[in-house]
């Protein structure tokens, strides 16, 4: 996960403070990137595969910081932003943040204040990847399921025992529990808390099957 | 001149840049000169854009008052 480069996102579209906040993480040992506009920022594609976070200038002309950041919440696994506006403009700030930004500041920014929300914009960054990483890598698991495994999977998860799902799907115990041992040993998974944590972190839904008739 | 108090808002909100420009940029100078490895190129770099932006802001601010100016010239030309 340390072989990922930590990049700070410039997005303003001023050239003389892109330049100045550059330097100013630059000297406190950061990479930056430069961009003059959020579209630039959205054509590179850059911040999906990298950690870091994102200083965005609110006020922009053609695509604007709240655009830019309602525009990334709705792709998975962002980084953070952290916005820099010219006026304090409470009502922008307040939908800013609600919208999941993590600080804002209003120009000019005094240099310990904007660090401090940097070095915090990376710690929400590190947790925001690693769940991110747990979702991937558990849907990447159930994508190895044959169409067979898949169901015992979701019976398994919905907490139905091997007899009633062979009933349920009309073949033997003993076909099931082999289907069950492959499945298990695909998904990497030692029991059914494992598979109920899995199913959950892929956004699989495990009340699929209503409970048996009391 | 109806359009002058959001033309002075955005004239003011103009000034916010060279200034952020200005703090961040001396800001890392002093960070740049507190390292062991001073580069002095990226500091004659930096010195030279805060002359840059401070000379920036002289202009907006000049144009802030040349509009205050003509507002209350205005004032006096028609008086109530």
């Amino acid at each position: 996960m340390n072989a990922i480069p930590v990049i700070i996102y410039i997005i303003d579209d001023d050239a003389e403070v892109r330049k100045a906040l550059s330097r100013l993480l630059r000297s406190a040992g950061y990479t930056t990137r430069l961009f003059g506009s959020a579209g630039e920022f959205l054509v590179s594609g850059e911040a999906r595969f990298s950690a870091g976070c994102i200083l965005l200038d609110l006020a922009m002309p053609g695509l604007n910081g709240l655009e830019l950041q309602e525009h990334l919440a709705a792709s998975d696994c962002q980084r953070p932003i952290i916005f820099l506006t010219g006026n304090g403009d409470i009502s922008k700030s307040v939908r800013a943040m609600k919208a999941g930004a993590v600080n804002f500041f209003t120009k000019p920014v005094d240099d310990n204040e904007l660090l401090k929300a940097v070095e915090e914009a990376l710690r929400v960054d590190a947790s925001v990847r690693a769940s991110c990483m747990r979702r991937h890598s558990a849907s990447a698991k159930l994508e190895t399921l044959t169409p067979r495994e898949r169901q015992v999977f979701e019976k398994v998860v919905a907490g139905r025992l091997n007899k009633q799902i062979a009933a349920d799907l009309g073949i033997v115990e003993k076909t099931i529990k082999v289907h069950r041992s492959r499945m298990m040993r695909k998904m990497n998974a030692t029991s059914v808390v494992d598979l109920v944590h899995l199913a959950s972190l892929a956004g699989v839904n495990p009340n699929i099957y209503p409970k048996a008739q009391a | 001149m109806p359009e002058s108090p959001s033309v002075l808002a955005a004239l003011v909100h103009e000034l916010n840049q060279p200034l952020t420009a200005i703090l961040s940029n001396a800001q890392a100078a002093q960070r740049f000169l507190a390292s062991d490895q001073v580069d002095l190129e990226e500091l004659r770099e930096i010195l030279s854009d805060i002359v840059t932006d401070d000379k920036r802001a002289a202009v907006i601010v000049r144009s802030i008052g040349a509009m205050l100016q003509q507002s209350s010239d205005d004032r006096k030309e028609r008086p109530k």
